[in-house]
């Protein structure tokens, strides 16, 4: 909705990288109870699971430490599910979330959490809508109230269609106005061409441009339902009351019809493409490498990510050693994996202040990545992957809104509440031949290849009046 | 060098993860006919008390100061060492100095540091602000001995190594590129040069690659034994810790650092008055970013708290005036704020909540802030809001309901561990009793609604301080609409900041 929720500012990276926090959590089996080491040496995560009749799933995950409570609301719609010609609705959709209803003014949902000492904000990804709220703990029953109201009586008209398509295209402006953001956004459609994940959440303007509100309508009914819903509520609540305000507040009767079917993400084709694009704006050089690969619900998506940050992440990661330590070819590299529910990719970019050598630079690149193939990961190397995947699940795990976030993204993209605590399993269960085995796979020759360079442009601002 | 504890736990733990899956339970729902939706929202329930978190403190003999807050919650620790030397001291050598900190110490080698460190899931980081350099492992619990013995090592006896200047000096230069295409950047650096006028340690200066190449070994090692002495040094950790084993280590580690000769923190002369003016950084794009700014108070200074109620009025949420009003009625943004950044000079400005949230401020500003495709609309807008707001006081009501919005945010920020230490952290920056969130709240109850008008009237600016970044051609074209901002001079500046034309207002 706002600053730093809608496509995902919130964590302050581009929205193509934003993404791929959000839904780098996918599905497995539950997790039977395992043999605690120590008091303080166990990650635990206890939702109590609420299902209704009318299909809405709540999670409860007490804690009465502080009197705040986290609030997420997750739909399980995202810029995957959107048609062709509506690039953009779900977005669009999340913005007219906050225009009121039958019993609420335009944005007093806003004003009701944030009166409160509360914070909100929402934010659309590829496979899911999410609306937070934190708030003190004895204004939860006031929350849920105003939730269940949007749900049932959103109010969708003209006025509300205009303002927020305003609001949308002063955010793909600014969007837009960032270094190398055409390049980026062209370079992320070839690498998802084919999958449902072809487009960003913010869509063509062309399209929101044309939204109607009969339109919109339409899509709330068919995407926003109590059964397409999860529920979390993580703090200063005890699991008796959340079940009484749950069932108090969204106790509606099941909706008529089944809940539509979800259309499938293909995989990628892996195309070898190579581009050399400018930009007045922009002040590096840089070059981009990108890969296609599978979804978080791949058995390789474990073992990609491993891949990656063995590569690319930290300050002792295999391409800083080879890229910029002994070729100095570049003055830093990077690397993400953007993984969704049903595809993936890779991108690893190199920057440097002067013009970059791309045959230098993707010739060291291809030399780590074979070694990587050819030996597979050190065991230190995996196992400081591994433990950092964990302490990254855990610090996610220590705040109500870290919870709330992933207990409703693990139950909304991939069925699997405790999803953030499988994940650090399944890191601890990499071997180094699963590693190699993967970046020999999908790191091939048919790649993506975005040369990127400053424009020159001639310097303005002298006029009448100039001294 | 021994096996580090922290790597030796980290193994054994990666195999062992507790997820006691609970079974569900069904509820079933309510028949069409029984199910009646409240139509009324409930009102708030009773307010729980507010746990005020427990902070273990001291001092070691040496001057230096710890802090610790025990917080059981995830097996984790964050450890901060904050060394009162940062960019007002010296931009660019308080910036290598802390990057050269992670190249090891005498005998700590980089290699093994990073190993220890990060074998064990960790992360270690140094990083500069105005007044701080911030040197911190966040990391499982058990290898917090360790990670305090390495941080005790690296600021004590660094090694400072002449052989990885110049790549410290590339990645200077790089992020130096990167800030020059960044619009909310180069709005910012304009914006602490206008305020504070160039010289000033709040003035954020442009790197050239001249500049940097003289940047030295020597300067980097006498940047280093100048500012780095246990007085100036505070020791922050938070979480799944024991505070007495905590004090113990902190005791054994640093200790024993000489007290050495201590310089005294830098003068922050005031900020001047500034002149109302419009400032354009001419750099294409669909927005315009608008900065309406001046300076303001130290964070510690007494009219802080009645700016921190104008700022949650006027432009902080998505309820306030601003937002519901350019954004939700009139259609000319996506984001708008107002936004208070702390800082210490007298003159300078202060800091929404214990944090900052306003990066794309210079320390010590207040700013209404936005991006708009329709920029006379908006300027009009905003010289509404200022009038408004600097000739009426808000009424009981608003100011009641702005100061309970306040109080419930202390709630929320004080969740964590971490949040806990941050809230530490910035109080040693800005110099703030440890008692400070108490204090806050009930000179927050005390406030009138003509201490928020004296604020707005003070510390608001009409006619404004305007930074504007976009096409300047097209911005020089939509200020012609304005007459209230006609008589101010334009200067025009290339993406580079250098000023390429000036404007003159009409008389």
């Amino acid at each position: 909705m706002r600053s730093i929720g809608t496509v995902l500012r919130s964590t302050r990276r581009e929205w193509w990288k934003g993404l791929g926090a959000l839904a780098s959590v996918a599905a497995l089996a539950p997790c039977a109870a395992l043999a605690a080491p120590g008091p303080s040496a166990a990650l635990t995560l206890e939702p109590h699971e609420l299902r209704l009749d009318n299909g809405l799933r709540a999670y409860v995950i007490p804690d009465r430490s502080s009197p705040a409570v986290a609030i997420h609301s997750s739909y399980r719609v995202g810029a995957r599910d959107e048609a062709p010609g509506q690039t953009g609705f779900a977005h669009l959709f999340e913005h007219m979330m906050f225009q009121g209803t039958r019993r609420l003014e335009r944005n007093e949902i806003a004003r009701l959490v944030e009166q409160a000492g509360g914070q909100l904000n929402a934010g659309t990804g590829l496979d899911l809508t999410f609306y937070w709220h934190e708030v003190p703990s004895h204004h939860l029953e006031r929350v849920l109230w105003a939730e269940a109201e949007r749900l049932s009586s959103l109010r969708i008209d003209e006025e509300g269609l205009a303002i927020q398509r305003a609001a949308v295209r002063s955010e793909f402006d600014k969007l837009a106005s960032q270094p190398y953001h055409d390049a980026n956004e062209a370079l992320w459609r070839e690498l998802f061409a084919g999958t449902s994940y072809d487009h960003p959440p913010i869509g063509a303007m062309a399209d929101v441009d044309r939204a109607e509100v009969g339109d919109l309508r339409a899509f709330f009914e068919r995407h926003y339902r109590v059964d397409n819903l999860v529920l979390v509520l993580a703090g200063d609540v005890t699991p008796a009351d959340a079940r009484e305000l749950v069932t108090r507040y969204l106790g509606d009767p099941p909706p008529d019809a089944p809940l539509p079917a979800r259309p499938r993400g293909a995989r990628a084709t892996p195309a070898r493409l190579d581009r050399a694009l400018e930009d007045a704006t922009a002040r590096l050089c840089e070059l981009a490498l990108a890969w296609s690969t599978v979804g978080e619900s791949h058995a390789d998506h474990f073992a990609l990510e491993a891949a990656v940050a063995i590569l690319c992440g930290g300050r002792s990661s295999r391409l800083a050693r080879a890229v910029v330590e002994r070729a100095e070819a570049a003055t830093s590299v990077s690397g993400r994996r953007y993984a969704y529910g049903e595809a993936g990719g890779v991108i690893l970019r190199a920057q440097a202040a002067t013009p970059l050598d791309a045959e230098r630079v993707e010739a060291a690149v291809r030399e780590a990545i074979a070694e990587l193939a050819r030996g597979g990961p050190t065991p230190q190397e995996l196992r400081r992957f591994a433990s950092r995947k964990r302490v990254e699940a855990a610090i996610e795990l220590a705040s109500n809104s870290g919870r709330a976030r992933a207990v409703a993204v693990g139950a909304t993209v991939f069925d699997d509440p405790l999803r953030i605590l499988h994940e650090v399993e399944a890191y601890a269960a990499l071997t180094a031949s699963d590693v190699a085995r993967v970046a020999a796979r999908y790191f091939g020759d048919e790649r993506i290849r975005y040369a990127l360079a400053p424009r020159r442009a001639p310097q303005r601002g002298a006029g009448e009046g100039a001294r | 060098m021994s096996r580090s504890p922290m790597l030796a736990t980290a193994a054994l733990l990666a195999a062992c993860v507790t997820a006691p899956a609970t079974a569900p339970v069904s509820a079933p729902t309510a028949s069409p006919a029984a199910f009646v939706r409240p139509s009324e929202p409930p009102p708030p329930g009773p307010a729980r008390p507010l746990p005020v978190p427990e902070v273990h403190r001291g001092a070691l003999d040496n001057g230096l100061s710890w802090a610790i807050v025990e917080d059981h919650e995830v097996p984790i620790a964050w450890i901060h060492v904050v060394v009162e030397a940062g960019e007002v001291d010296d931009p660019w050598l308080a910036h290598l100095t802390a990057q050269q900190l992670l190249e090891g110490s005498e005998s700590l080698d980089r290699e093994v540091l990073l190993e220890r460190v990060e074998t064990a899931g960790g992360t270690i980081e140094a990083f500069t602000r105005a007044h701080q350099t911030v040197l911190s492992i966040e990391g499982p619990s058990e290898g917090t001995s360790d990670a305090l013995a390495m941080l005790a090592e690296l600021v004590q006896r660094p090694r400072l190594p002449d052989e990885t200047l110049p790549r410290q000096r590339q990645r200077l230069l790089l992020r130096e590129r990167r800030a020059q295409a960044v619009p909310e950047i180069l709005g910012r650096r304009l914006l602490s040069r206008v305020i504070y006028g160039d010289g000033h340690p709040y003035a954020e200066p442009t790197v050239s690659p001249a500049h940097v190449e003289r940047l030295g070994g020597a300067e980097v090692r006498a940047f280093w034994a100048t500012h780095y002495r246990p007085a100036r040094t505070h020791v922050v950790v938070a979480g799944d810790v024991d505070p007495a084993r905590v004090a113990a280590w902190i005791e054994h580690g640093f200790g024993a650092w000489p007290a050495g000769e201590v310089m005294p923190a830098v003068e922050l002369p005031p900020a001047p008055a500034p002149t109302p003016a419009i400032h354009v950084v001419d750099r294409p794009g669909p927005n315009v970013g608008v900065w309406w700014a001046g300076p303001i108070p130290a964070r510690r200074s007494p009219s802080w708290v009645p700016l921190r109620v104008l700022v949650r009025m006027l432009g902080e949420g998505m309820s306030s005036t601003l937002f519901e009003d350019l954004r939700e009625r009139r259609g000319l943004t996506y984001n708008i704020n107002a936004c208070l950044s702390a800082g210490n000079a007298e003159a300078s400005l202060a800091a929404a909540g214990f944090a900052s949230r306003c990066p794309e401020l210079p320390p010590g500003t207040l700013a209404l802030y936005t991006q708009t495709p329709q920029l006379a609309p908006m300027l009009a807008g905003l010289l509404e809001h200022v009038e408004r707001a600097r000739r009426e006081p808000p009424s009981p009501q608003a100011l009641r309901t702005a100061v309970q919005s306040l109080h419930g945010n202390v709630a929320l920020d004080f969740e964590t561990a971490s949040q806990v230490a941050s809230a530490l952290v910035s109080g040693l920056l800005y110099g703030l009793p440890w008692d400070e969130r108490e204090r806050y709240r009930s000179a927050l109850d005390r406030l009138t609604p003509a201490d928020v008008l004296d604020a707005a009237r003070e510390h608001l600016r009409d006619p404004p301080v305007l930074v504007l970044v976009g096409d300047a051609e097209r911005i020089r074209s939509e200020l012609r609409e304005l007459s209230p901002l006609r008589a101010l001079d334009v200067f025009v500046y290339g993406a580079d900041l250098t000023l390429v034309a000036t404007h003159p207002g009409e008389p």
